[in-house]
């Protein structure tokens, strides 16, 4: 009898290191390919984000990119006139279930790159694993300041948060006219890479940091208490470095519970979700969230182009993770065309792109690298909720140089 | 130094609400534990069911919150009933960690199959609210008849809208057509209009009542902000609190005054004579489980009503972990325990992403800007392995008391 009393303990602690993986049974959904196609006569290219969990919402908006860029490079008859294949994989954005999904890739022989994954902390889990199997890791979504810089074979078509961190700290102080900022972030790379970014900002241009709050992302067990923590620093503006699905459910716990409305929200870039609004609701209207690309209507050809063929195949707008994901596949057809499907050779000609000029001109603008593997020239912008939509604040930007 | 009073009864009122919460799941770790010495790993996935089903039922369905509660418990008790035959009776009589396994399994089964249902977060929406289906621009009519002039096209929006139901063909909608603009009643056919049913507003906002408090000399104040801390007792917390306490009684009465609750002390106390006493000893562990999983749909709704989002498919799992820590630290098959332990666990978490920072910086000098608050629940499992380590049985537990 006296040996079982342990026995909880023991489940307790076996739980907490080996079940945050929740089930495999979302893995085989994401197989985006037509199937049957033998890999010899298709170019194969992997696409890993999170189809499910708590940023899922983007997962959509990636996946749905993706087969729609599929579709339409095999309509135009592929590249070279081979057909182009995508693998679609959901890493769940848990940054195990991110090594799974890039073992499963890198030791796939016909696949010849990964545009993926986008959560930071799924990237830089994964990040090791491509690196060994040299192929080339391209996202379209994590902003991590050390993403690209530790690894050759990792580049991203977006800004990074040094940048962004600058960004929202100025954009604080300039235009929202803040004097104290509390900061909130998500206990993960992405959050905590943000805020130390924005914090070594706050301190830089002299904003007053009146105090700073985490939490563990899909554990916000009651946002009630982190609001009214926040409640208790006075700031001027709530810096939010996290997911749209914890910053929703805050500014709810803000909005409604608190009945604080004369606080501004400033939500970060993994705020910029359709999600936020559906989510917050009412509570979202007036928050200001960093983005790096946005459709407007004065936008470029290629954006106008890409939100028609969107909405003509889904019935919805695309966003900001959908042009981006669109984006790093183009910017990968146009590599294939120019040295074939080698992942070594692809690796070299993507480190090649070191100019405006040299670079892919899409949907969110020209992609190109430095030496990291960074995308300087896509400075961020911001947009406010307005009667339950985003559009562009006022002013959409600040200087960051 | 001073003690700002206004915001510690907020986080004591938040520590009330969660620990209410997590004794909710506890009881159905303990009743379980009690009774088949099993600890059923998949009750915190019966909570995340609980909290979908009550926001498919109540928004998606439009059903009453009266009859969406009652219901969302019934098929909780109807999944407790479906566990225990099919995952756990196979196993009475099989090693314990055999059945240890399968409640493993059985939680990560369950989560799959929300998980493919329902990928995403879920809300809970304040207040209901009309959306206009599909992408096009649907338009809306000042009269409601076939035929009538158009008034505006109408976009999808997150206003806060009148719904006139009366016709049969069309819904009123008083719709701010312009941002900025008064709402205009417009006729819209009805399948163009998704009706979101949501809680009334009036719940987010209202206060039971609020005391006002001087605050504490702070240099760094900002000009024109008031003097006074004000704490409001928010009616939304009340309502979880009292809910929670009366499940709690009633399981209470159920366990001490019952026939059944009889026969599941008998079980809880020895198996195989409460058989010979007559005691059907599988109708009272399903019976059980039944029970337990009704309280975790309760505990699922009041989530859902408190947070009014983050519903989603992993959303079970670390409340059930940190539940079945409660009731470990209470003494496991203790129903009173459960209840001290959760308890406990809120105020763990709660006060100390309250006031974690604050005890660094009076304790530390020059901890900086160092940021403790994100280890709550860390600070949840220390404080449970620190009670463990003095007393092993739990708070209220003792070496071969009886249980149930």
């Amino acid at each position: 009898m006296s040996r079982w009393h342990f026995a909880p303990l023991f489940v307790l602690g076996l739980s907490l290191c080996g079940c945050p993986t929740p089930t495999d049974s979302g893995g085989g959904g994401g197989t985006g390919g037509t199937g049957g196609t033998p890999s010899g006569e298709a170019y194969r290219i992997a696409v890993a984000g999170p189809l499910t969990g708590d940023s899922a919402d983007m997962g959509a908006s990636i996946s749905k990119a993706a087969k729609l860029w599929e579709k339409e490079i095999n309509a135009k008859g592929g590249i070279k006139g081979k057909k182009v294949e995508l693998l679609i994989e959901d890493d769940k954005g848990l940054p195990n279930e991110a090594t799974n999904v890039a073992t499963k890739i890198a030791s796939d022989d016909s696949v010849c790159l990964v545009v993926g994954h986008f959560n930071s902390s799924c990237t830089k889990a994964a990040r090791s694993t491509y690196e060994r199997s040299g192929i080339v890791e391209f996202t379209p979504g994590s902003t991590n300041v050390t993403i690209c810089k530790e690894s050759p074979w990792t580049f991203r078509n977006l800004y990074h948060d040094g940048t962004q961190g600058i960004f929202m700290a100025r954009y604080a102080q300039k235009a929202l006219g803040a004097k104290s900022v509390s900061l909130v972030y998500e206990n993960d790379d992405y959050g905590t890479g943000l805020k130390e970014s924005v914090a070594a900002e706050c301190a830089e241009i002299g904003l007053k940091i009146a105090g700073e709050a985490g939490y563990q992302r899909g554990r916000l067990g009651d946002p009630k208490q982190l609001a009214t923590t926040l409640q208790s620093q006075k700031p001027d503006v709530i810096i939010v470095c996290g997911l749209y699905s914890g910053a929703a459910l805050l500014t709810k716990a803000i909005r409604n519970d608190l009945g604080w409305g004369d606080v501004k929200i400033f939500g970060s870039d993994g705020v910029m979700n359709a999600a936020f609004v559906g989510t917050a609701g009412e509570t979202a209207e007036g928050a200001m969230v960093v983005t790096p690309f946005f459709f407007s209507d004065s936008g470029s050809a290629e954006a106008k182009a890409f939100r028609e063929a969107y909405r003509a195949e889904y019935k919805a707008d695309p966003d900001t993770w959908a042009a981006l994901t669109y984006d790093a596949l183009g910017m990968v057809a146009m590599g294939i065309d120019a040295v074939g499907a080698d992942r070594k050779a692809l690796r070299d000609w993507m480190a090649g792109v070191k100019t405006k000029d040299a670079g892919y001109t899409g949907v969110t603008g020209v992609t190109y690298f430095d030496d990291n593997g960074d995308c300087p020239g896509k400075p961020p912008m911001v947009v406010v909720v307005n009667n339950g939509e985003f559009e562009a604040a006022d002013p959409p930007s600040v200087p960051v140089d | 130094m001073d003690i700002d009073w206004g915001y510690f009864l907020k986080t004591l009122c938040n520590a009330l609400s969660e620990g209410s919460i997590y004794a909710l799941i506890a009881v159905g770790y303990t009743m379980v534990y009690g009774i088949i010495k099993l600890i059923n790993f998949a009750h915190g996935e019966v909570y995340m069911i609980g909290a979908m089903v009550s926001v498919w039922l109540f928004v998606d369905q439009q059903l009453h919150l009266a009859i969406v509660i009652p219901l969302a418990m019934l098929i909780c008790a109807a999944l407790g009933l479906f566990l225990d035959t099919v995952a756990y009776k196979p196993l009475r009589n099989s090693t314990r960690l055999a059945a240890l396994i399968t409640a493993i399994g059985m939680s990560l089964i369950l989560q799959g199959v929300v998980q493919l249902i329902t990928p995403n977060y879920h809300a809970l929406p304040v207040d209901t609210t009309a959306t206009v289906v599909g992408l096009d621009k649907v338009e809306a009519l000042a009269e409601p008849r076939e035929g009538a002039e158009p008034v505006a096209k109408v976009r999808p929006d997150q206003s806060r809208p009148i719904l006139d139901n009366t016709h049969p063909a069309f819904v009123g909608v008083s719709w701010r057509i312009k941002a900025g603009e008064d709402p205009v009643t417009v006729w819209l056919p009805r399948a163009a209009v998704r009706v979101e049913q949501g809680l009334p507003a009036a719940l987010d906002t209202s206060v039971v009542g609020d005391v006002e408090f001087a605050t504490p000399s702070q240099p760094d104040t900002l000009e024109g902000e008031p003097a006074v801390s004000v704490f409001r007792l928010p009616l939304k917390d009340v309502l979880v609190w009292i809910t929670a306490f009366a499940m709690m009684g009633g399981l209470h009465l159920l366990v001490q005054k019952t026939k059944i609750g009889k026969a599941m002390r008998a079980c809880a106390l020895d198996q195989t004579t409460a058989s010979l006493m007559g005691v059907n000893v599988n109708r009272v562990i399903a019976f059980t489980f039944m029970v337990g999983s009704a309280m975790a749909a309760v505990a699922g709704i009041l989530y859902s009503i408190k947070v009014g989002g983050g519903i989603f498919f992993r959303m079970g799992y670390y409340p059930g972990v940190i539940a079945f820590a409660a009731a470990v630290l209470g003494g496991i098959g203790h129903l009173k325990g459960a209840l001290l332990g959760a308890m406990l666990l809120g105020f763990a978490s709660s006060f100390w992403q309250g006031y974690a920072n604050w005890g660094l910086h009076a304790l530390v000098p020059g901890a900086g800007s160092k940021d403790l608050s994100p280890y709550s629940f860390a600070f949840c499992f220390l404080v449970m392995i620190v009670v463990i380590v003095f007393r092993p049985y739990g708070l209220l537990g003792r070496a071969g008391a009886d249980r149930a």
